[in-house]
Formats: C-alpha cells, sequence, structure tokens
C-alpha cells in the first residue's frame, strides 16, 4: 500500500525542476554565472544574492547521479556544470568569517550557514569531489562556535552540516563538534517527544528536523539518533490527520508543511496520509511553495522517492 | 511593521557600516528575534508561514 502511490512524490519533484533551474543564471560569461538567486542577478530587486537559494546544488546532483524513469537531468554535462557554478558562486558569497546570509547584508545567519553547508557538503559527497574546501572548512568553523538552541531544525541541520564537513576533510574537530550539536539538539527535546521550536512544538519543523536526523542516522548508525526520532515520530503521529493536514493554529511557528523524508526513512503510517492529500491537492506542496523555499522541499520529495523506491546508489 | 523606503534605507546604512562587525549584527539579529518572534504572541513573522490552505475557502464562506 504505502508503496503503490509513491510516484506522486517523484511526479511533483520533476515537476519543480525547470522552475529550479529558471531561478538560476547560467550564462559562463556571466559575473553571477551560478548564483540561483534570481531576485538578485535578473530582477536586481536586491542588493545581496542570498546563500539558501545554492542549495539548489543538491537537487540538481540527486537528479545528476540518479538513474530513475523520466529523470532527464540523469548524467547530463550541463547539470554537472550548473552544479559546479553553483558551489563555486556559494563560495564566492561567503562572509569573511565563514557564514552566510538569508535576509540582509551581513547577517551572518545560523540558519542559512547550517542548510546551505549541509547541502553543498551533500553535493560534494555525492558526487566524490572536493570542490571549494577552503569554503566549506571556513564554514564549519563558524558553526562550531556558534548556536541557536531555541530553534532546533537549524541545530539538526549544522549537526548534519558538521558530519559532512568531517567526512570531506578527515578533520576530528568536525566530528566533535557534530556530537557536540547532537547532544544540545537531543537535551531540547521535550519528554512528548517534540523537538522544541522556540517556545514550543511545530509540526513542520518537527518533520525538517526528523528528516535531517534521518539523513544523519542513515550516515551515523546512531542508536540514541534513532529512538529520539521514534519518540518524535509518536508525537507527530498523534497530530496529523489522515490527509495529511494538521492544526497549525496552536503550534509555536505556524508552518503549514510537511517535509516527508523522515516518514519515509523511518516507514511511517504519515507518508501514506500525505500522499492522499498530495493525490486529493489538498495540502501545502512544492506546486504551492514560493521561490524561496521551493527547492529544500522540492528535494526532500525527490529523495522519498529515492528513498522508497530504493533507487541505485541512494 | 511593514517596510517603507525610510526604513530599509537606515537598515542598509546600518548594516553597510557597523553590520560589518559581527557584534552589531548579533545584537540586530537579537532586536529582531525578540520584537518578530519572542515578545509576539499573535502574528510572529515565520518566513515559511501563511501559504494558502484549502480551509481558507471554507473560512472565506462563513
Amino acid at each position: 500500500m504505502l508503496k503503490m502511490s509513491i510516484e506522486i512524490y517523484k511526479e511533483i519533484a520533476l515537476s519543480q525542476v525547470p522552475r529550479c533551474l529558471g531561478l538560476g543564471d547560467r550564462n559562463p560569461d556571466s559575473k553571477t554565472y551560478g548564483c540561483f538567486d534570481r531576485y538578485y542577478w535578473h530582477y536586481k530587486l536586491i542588493d545581496f544574492p542570498n546563500a539558501r537559494f545554492q542549495e539548489v546544488a543538491l537537487l540538481l546532483a540527486l537528479l545528476y547521479k540518479h538513474e530513475f524513469p523520466e529523470n532527464i537531468y540523469f548524467g547530463k554535462k550541463k547539470v554537472f556544470e550548473w552544479i559546479r557554478a553553483a558551489i563555486q558562486f556559494w563560495a564566492k558569497i561567503q562572509n569573511g568569517d565563514g557564514s552566510f546570509n538569508e535576509a540582509y547584508p551581513f547577517e551572518r545567519g545560523f540558519c542559512c550557514t547550517a542548510f546551505s553547508t549541509y547541502a553543498i557538503t551533500e553535493t560534494l559527497l555525492l558526487l566524490d569531489k572536493k570542490w571549494e574546501l577552503g569554503a566549506v572548512k571556513k564554514a564549519g568553523e563558524w558553526l562550531l562556535k556558534n548556536n541557536n538552541l531555541e530553534v532546533s531544525n537549524q541545530m539538526a541541520s549544522a549537526a548534519l552540516a558538521l558530519y559532512n564537513v568531517y567526512l570531506l576533510t578527515s578533520d576530528e574537530k568536525f566530528l566533535k563538534g557534530y556530537k557536540e550539536k547532537v547532544s544540545l539538539l537531543l537535551k531540547n527535546q521535550s519528554p512528548d517527544g517534540f523537538y522544541l521550536e522556540y517556545d514550543g512544538y511545530d509540526i513542520g519543523y518537527d518533520s525538517i528536523t526528523l528528516g535531517i536526523l534521518s539523513r544523519l542516522h542513515k550516515k551515523t548508525k546512531d542508536k540514541k539518533l534513532l529512538d529520539s526520532m521514534r519518540q518524535c515520530l509518536k508525537f507527530l503521529e498523534s497530530k496529523i490527520k489522515d490527509n495529511g493536514s494538521f492544526d497549525y493554529s496552536k503550534t509555536s511557528r505556524k508552518t503549514q508543511f510537511l517535509y516527508p523524508f523522515g516518514f519515509a526513512y523511518l516507514k511511517s503510517p504519515i507518508l501514506n496520509k500525505i500522499e492522499k492529500g498530495l493525490i486529493k491537492n489538498e495540502i501545502l506542496n512544492p506546486k504551492w511553495f514560493d521561490d524561496r523555499y521551493v527547492i529544500q522541499i522540492t528535494t526532500d520529495y525527490l529523495e522519498t522517492y529515492l528513498e522508497m523506491k530504493n533507487v541505485d546508489g541512494y | 511593521m511593514l517596510m517603507d523606503t525610510k526604513k530599509l534605507i537606515l537598515l542598509r546604512l546600518y548594516l553597510t557600516t557597523f553590520g560589518r562587525f559581527p557584534f552589531f549584527s548579533k545584537f540586530l539579529k537579537k532586536i529582531l528575534i525578540k520584537t518578530q518572534i519572542k515578545n509576539k504572541k499573535e502574528d510572529r513573522y515565520v518566513a515559511s508561514s501563511r501559504y494558502f490552505d484549502i480551509h481558507d475557502l471554507e473560512e472565506n464562506d462563513k
């Protein structure tokens, strides 16, 4: 039953790829070649590029690397070049201290640095490349020195980014940093199972945290992570309705989305509920998202498909 | 509170001068989190929220 409609994740993800590619400057002669913030390089409406758009590198790398039906991007040289350009532009816009900006110039955002470093390092691992390793190390060092304890999804992402930096550099300080971040994150887990998002639970962000921890567990097989994730899953299973919707009126951050990867990894019936909502087009999904966040959720949908289909090499 | 031209110019002025130094950039972030998120019980700022919900249609009919 669970695998019958899994194709919907692939269909939705693939439907968003041309849109994501359209966000990027794909002209190799351009000064902003590889920038995927269209509001910056094309419309010129803002005075700095949002580094989170560079996370498109991971979406493209997954498509480039994995062969599956209807994936027209598999093994395409152009896609490979765009991935490299996206990573190079990411390194180019890094702040001097190793951090990145999302909302305004010189922001030094923890969220942006954690998530974009994760996406870039995951791409490098996937393609077995060591491009821009200097920028990767600098971002890792910045993450070692900074925390955002009240926002669990960001802490989880920083932990995963640091683990990846360790895999790329073999520098033990990043492994130690990863362990510290995980320990701080697990301390912030409520006895009810949810991960803290400011002063309470937020179902949408908990689905992101669960997905990130699933990716970490896939790499580390750390039993502590699995136990913690199962507690969170139990909490979420009590909140999510039959079509994947939920009451977000009382959650701490009022997010309406669900990132499905964690549910796929843990083989949760929630995945089946989301599928029902998607088939009826009743719940928030990548097609309904704005440009700013479409890349991340599309990547999560694609990884959900790859995970459930057990696509070679994933 | 909406952004307007004056506020935007002042913000950019701050960011491109003091904001270059981590202390001032962190200070601004703290203020923004306090005023836009923590001290607000309703209408908290969350970038990835307020998307269309199918139930919005039902509420409009009431």
